[in-house]
């Protein structure tokens, strides 16, 4: 049977008071996190807050909306705040630490060129995986530096993949002298051996 | 204060490239709605369009006359004529199947008969998509009698709203529309159709903003969502806030139907799939 549904008030919005949702963001009521997570969009003095919380939140819908704040105030800074917090917890939190900062790709390449200067191995291959999914030939460029320079072989396997995927990557002669660095690892030269054989001479 | 309306000629005023990239970002931050460089011709002949009725002399006049309206009708204007309204009765109707084949039976199988079940088409445009749900359910639902079937259409375009209101529909818009089904819910009104009344009162059609957190706070413990050839025209930004915003309205367990070239990825890993009947819903946990 079909009902009508009762016409409902219109919701108003609340007085906003800024602070009190800052500390929100640790209540122990999820719910209430969330919310507070919501209300501060587009609040800059927020951001700091927000990244805090996301590094040590648990719940998943609570980490969405943090993140989708984030994502909609994109800037370098929370760019910076983000790379600052993708190991503080797990693989869940460096995906959407990854996600988010492919969502604002201008604000993040300059930091991603920083990051691959890291002495730390998961911060550069942080690195690679969002330069991998930014079209922009900068970052195609970035990439191609890692097969020249970067020590650690899986790093550079993971910037051969994201290579592999842009539009923009002409360059088969990286792929060689990439394999010609690392000449007893079989895996090396088979992923480049089979792609040049893939490319054929196309490029 | 806007100057009133006066049934004007689009001026000839040509917006620069600075102008329209302006109003481009105040419209997508009001709506969602982004526009590239590819619509701007549209859109800058649907503008001078609004600044002749205004007798706006100039763009940065129309535009402080907009940003400083401050009930809106001016910005509703626009949007009811910036908007892709297009839309028609039964339009991918494999989710309606999956809808009356899998959905609702597995969301009876945990409410007592009578109780509630609630439905938002949203955006439902002129209403085609919220009656096809409607006339889906009573042909093809079984156990639609045992439930009260709440069905709502919602848009951000005043106009549409009013349309789908009136139910009034053309032949195009009936195309995939069997003969037996339109004598039954339709009459003929000169070369149009008119809904019949039993579902033309029954479906709740309200004015909203996907976007806007506070209006959206509005509708609550929806079951089943259609939102579908929307989120096309939006940035990845405001899919994600638009996505965030109907999590929130949705009741625990409660399934999204996107539209065929839509998709949850990048925009939320919240909802579980699940593939109905054939096609791929998006389901809320029943816990977080
Ligand atoms: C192409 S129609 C889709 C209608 C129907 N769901 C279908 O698939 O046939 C898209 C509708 O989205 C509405 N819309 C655009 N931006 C919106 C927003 N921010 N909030 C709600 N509706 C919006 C438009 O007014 C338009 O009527």
């Amino acid at each position: 049977m079909l009902v009508k549904r009762a016409a409902s008030a219109e919701p108003a919005a609340a007085d906003f008071d800024e602070p009190q949702a800052i500390r929100d963001l640790d209540a122990a009521d999820p719910a209430l996190r969330r919310h507070a997570a919501q209300t501060l969009r587009g609040r800059p003095d927020a951001v700091d807050a927000l990244c805090r919380r996301l590094a040590v939140e648990t719940e998943r819908d609570v980490r969405a909306a943090l993140l989708s704040n984030l994502i909609g105030q994109k800037s370098t800074h929370i760019a910076d705040l983000l790379t600052s917090i993708f190991d503080k917890g797990g693989a869940a939190l460096r995906n959407e630490v990854m996600e988010a900062l492919w969502a604002m790709p201008a604000e993040s390449i300059e930091k991603m060129q920083t990051m691959l200067a890291s002495p730390n191995a998961k911060a550069r291959l942080l690195a690679v995986n969002v330069l991998s999914e930014i079209p922009h030939s900068h970052a195609v460029d970035l990439l191609e530096q890692v097969l020249l320079k970067e020590s650690d072989v899986n790093i550079c396997l993971a910037a051969v993949d994201g290579l592999t995927h842009s539009d923009d990557f002409r360059s088969v002669g990286r792929l060689t002298q990439f394999a010609a660095r690392f000449p007893h690892v079989e895996q090396a030269q088979f992923v480049v051996r089979s792609l040049l054989r893939g490319f054929g001479d196309t490029r | 204060m806007i100057p009133a309306e006066r049934p004007g000629a689009p001026v000839s005023h040509d917006l620069t490239t600075d102008e329209y990239a302006r109003f481009c970002d105040f419209f997508y931050q009001k709506t969602g709605i982004s526009f590239n460089e590819k619509k701007a011709y549209f859109v800058k002949r649907r503008l001078q369009e609004r600044m002749g009725a205004r007798a706006a002399t100039s763009f940065r006049d129309y535009f402080s006359m907009l940003r400083f309206d401050l009930n809106g009708v001016e910005l509703q204007q626009l949007v009811n004529l910036l908007t892709v309204n297009e839309t028609y009765f039964l339009r991918e109707d494999y989710q309606f199947d999956a809808l009356v084949d899998g959905i609702l039976p597995e969301i009876a199988r945990d409410r007592r008969p009578g109780s509630t079940i609630r439905i938002w088409s949203m955006p439902c445009s002129t209403g085609e998509e919220p009656y096809s749900i409607a006339i889906h359910i009573l042909e093809k639902w079984r156990q639609s009698d045992d439930y009260a079937i709440e069905i709502s259409g919602s848009d951000i375009d005043s106009a549409v709203l009013a349309q789908a209101r009136k139910g009034r529909y053309s032949e195009r818009s009936l195309h995939r529309v069997s003969p037996q089904l339109r004598r039954k819910y339709f009459r003929p009104l000169g070369a149009d159709f008119q809904i019949c009344d039993e579902l033309r009162e029954s479906i709740d059609f309200f004015s909203i903003n996907i976007v806007d957190r506070v209006a959206m706070s509005g509708m609550r413990a929806v079951d089943v969502a259609f939102c579908r050839n929307l989120l096309i025209y939006f940035d990845d930004t405001s899919r994600r806030e638009a996505v965030e915003l109907l999590y929130e309205s949705m009741a625990p367990g409660g399934f999204i139907c996107l539209g065929h070239s839509e998709s949850m990825s990048r925009m939320s890993s919240l909802f579980l799939p699940r593939k109905i009947a054939g096609t791929i819903v998006h389901q809320k946990p029943l816990r977080p």
